[in-house]
């Protein structure tokens, strides 16, 4: 558990506190945040940071995964390592080669590997580079030659005679051997190599199946470089191992490691939350498909072109057609690409316009091929454009608030450092107890929440066809828009009131009655943004 | 132990005395008098090839990690083939770091120059446009093949 007062966080025991690296700024000394929360659910709310025993390296936690600094990691890949040697009765090398043939998978290892008979065992260690196959001697005659029992006492690499020293003899069960000054320079180069090169390197010996081993690196390899090779260990279980991923946000060096299914929402201990499943920014009550492709319409240029779309005509003489937008001014238009002249309404050639047919600012021609079919080409034109229009209207309507709830999510995170500052000048110079404010920040981060939860409503609805579930969907962003308002004004008027002491130092009771308000409305909004997920899983 | 270019590892004397003295048949070697880890090779085409009768020059360098990088080889002699290049560049799985190991040697590489002379890789060609003459006209690319012989490898 966290220590209340002392104020000292261990990050690493830390789980699911959504801003603990922000709110921890809030006071130095006194952890306001931890006091008499502890009893409460977590639910990802970051009303109750629960700490981990530090024994238990993988616990199981109501979360479903555990968060580990990078420095960490090894460790656990260890633990399993070693819990799986114990069942598989393989040593640890090859252990973590079967570890890795099924992407580090626990289960799928033990089913499969008891499943295995006799010969079949045998065959997949040599298919994993984990054991020799004797058949190479036979197709590659010249391999023997440095055979331990073969090899003329000289290293194949460096013709150096082997000795007990830089030149002493050493190889892999295949009894390849070469010497241990070469095997540091081969292992230094596969490291440098990088990921793949290192985590799949094989002996020296040319067509010799054996895969370089776990305690080959950790013997060859000076301390320095060993913890580079150990950066490759880790990526390899965090990287091919789909229960493993890594924080997405900058300069995050934690790591969420799943343990049961079901819960997407991943609170790192940075103070960021994403979503484990597709690695972006938490972004419920939208799905992985419908931000995924949010995002790629965020990003392309596609909708510069619904744009242009929409708003210009191309340029009738075909030798230019050269998008134009008219933004003001009469039909005549003159292309300043090509110079060529032309009605806006008709794309005729302005030659055939004047007095005759409407002037500058009417165009009969026009008119009347809007009244007759012979002209269907020009209308459908028409009507794409007017499509493209509706479609870029709907996007920059959700576009708008989309960005409009960031910019808001952002200015409730700007009010942390005065929150901070408030709470402080409460406690020491009206001494209200840390336990009676601690509401502030709760309510703050359920405005931060909801704020960044509202952001995503809009990403679902832009994709929502049903128009049932939309027109629900909305009566309940509505309500949420609104109370995230509220206690946003509530929370700003709290400060400037309450911060200037004078003004109730002589009666306590308004503030209890607006703290009762302001808690009771922190509720209503957290059940709203539940609904609101609710109601959008559909 | 550091290697770099101006040492010649054990290794290298070794492989070069070998080379001196067991040459591989068909292949011709001389060493540079400025560097000893800059080597020439003459390579005559594989029997029965398109490119019998051929003289190959091959130049090969050791890196300054050689053995753990693998040595760089590049054709001198202009050649018709689908895994080597026009400025000469060979297409070799052993010439490729992750192919390589520090047990193979300079006359295995040579070897199998030698070898990919005669058993050009369609599946994997570095000049696309021979390729495609390889695979639309076999007879095509064989003349060609023994045109170029003549005039560049004699």
């Amino acid at each position: 558990m966290i220590d209340a007062t002392g104020g000292a966080f261990k990050l690493v025991e830390v789980v699911s506190s959504p801003f603990p690296t922000m709110l921890q700024n809030i006071s130095s000394t006194d952890s306001w945040f931890g006091a008499g929360a502890a009893s409460q659910n977590d639910d990802g709310w970051g009303d109750s940071p629960e700490g981990i025993p530090e024994t238990k390296l993988m616990p199981q936690n109501s979360q479903g995964y555990v968060i580990k600094p990078i420095s960490q990691i090894k460790d656990i890949v260890m633990i399993i390592v070693e819990r799986l040697m114990q069942l598989t009765t393989l040593n640890e090398d090859k252990t973590i080669m079967m570890l890795r043939k099924y992407n580090w998978n626990e289960e799928k290892l033990k089913t499969v590997w008891f499943e295995l008979e006799g010969e079949d065992a045998e065959i997949m260690l040599r298919q994993i580079g984990a054991k020799f196959d004797t058949k190479i001697d036979e197709s590659f005659p010249f391999t023997k030659a440095t055979r331990r029992d073969q090899n003329s006492g000289i290293c194949a690499v460096c013709y150096n005679e082997f000795d007990d020293g830089e030149f002493a003899a050493d190889s892999l069960e295949c009894g390849h051997e070469f010497c241990r000054e070469d095997w540091n320079q081969y292992l230094v180069a596969k490291v440098n190599e990088g990921f793949q090169g290192c985590m799949n390197a094989k002996c020296l010996q040319t067509e010799c199946n054996l895969k370089v081993t776990h305690s080959m690196y950790k013997k060859h390899l000076k301390e320095e470089e060993f913890k580079h090779y150990e950066r490759w260990f880790v990526k390899s279980y965090t990287d091919e191992n789909k229960n493993a991923r890594w924080c997405p946000f900058k300069g995050c060096e934690y790591c969420a490691i799943y343990q049961n299914s079901g819960i997407k929402d991943v609170n790192c201990l940075c103070g960021e939350s994403y979503c484990f499943e597709c690695g972006e920014e938490l972004h419920k009550p939208a799905s992985c498909e419908n931000l995924k492709l949010w995002i790629a319409k965020n990003s392309s240029e596609s909708d510069s072109l619904v744009w242009i779309e929409a708003n210009t005509k191309k340029c009738p003489n075909k030798m230019c057609l050269k998008p134009i937008e008219k933004n003001q001014g009469c039909n005549h238009m003159t292309c300043k690409q090509c110079g060529h002249h032309f009605c806006w309404l008709c794309l005729g050639d302005w030659k055939d316009h004047g007095s005759a047919t409407g002037g500058y600012y009417k165009c009969n021609i026009y008119e009347e091929a809007k009244k007759s079919d012979t002209r269907a080409e020009f209308l459908s034109l028409e009507e794409q454009m007017q499509r493209a229009r509706e479609e870029l209207n709907r996007f920059v309507f959700h576009y708008e608030r989309f960005s409009n709830h960031q910019k808001s999510k952002k200015h409730a995170q700007d009010m942390i450092g005065r929150l901070n500052f408030a709470i402080e000048e409460l406690r020491t110079k009206q001494n209200y107890t840390l336990p009676e404010l601690q509401f502030l920040g709760d309510t703050l981060k359920v405005l931060i929440r909801a704020r960044h939860g509202l952001k995503y409503t809009y990403v679902h609805a832009y994709y929502q066809k049903d128009a049932e579930l939309r027109q629900i969907s909305q009566y309940s962003q509505e309500m949420l828009e609104k109370f995230c308002e509220q206690i946003d004004e509530m929370l700003s008027h709290f400060l400037e009131v309450y911060q200037a002491q004078y003004i109730f130092s002589t009666s306590l009771t308004p503030f209890y009655q607006e703290r009762d308000r302001i808690i009771s409305f922190a509720k209503a909004t957290k059940q709203y943004y539940e609904n609101i997920c609710g109601i959008m899983r559909m | 132990m550091q290697y770099s270019s101006a040492v010649v590892t054990p290794r290298i004397m070794k492989e070069t005395k070998l080379l001196l003295e067991k040459t591989p048949p068909g292949v011709r070697v001389t060493v540079s008098e400025e560097n000893p880890r800059h080597f020439l090779f003459d390579i005559q085409g594989p029997p029965g090839s398109f490119y019998e009768a051929g003289i190959f020059k091959v130049e090969i360098f050791l890196p300054s990690d050689y053995p753990m990088s693998p040595p760089k080889a590049l054709f001198r002699t202009k050649v018709f083939h689908p895994n080597i290049d026009k400025v000469g560049r060979i297409c070799l799985d052993i010439l490729k770091q992750d192919k390589w190991t520090p047990a193979l040697l300079i006359e295995k590489v040579v070897l199998s120059i030698q070898w990919l002379l005669g058993a050009p890789n369609l599946d994997d060609p570095l000049d696309t446009s021979v390729a495609d003459v390889f695979k639309a006209s076999p007879e095509h690319a064989e003349k060609t093949a023994r045109e170029w012989v003549q005039l560049y490898a004699k």
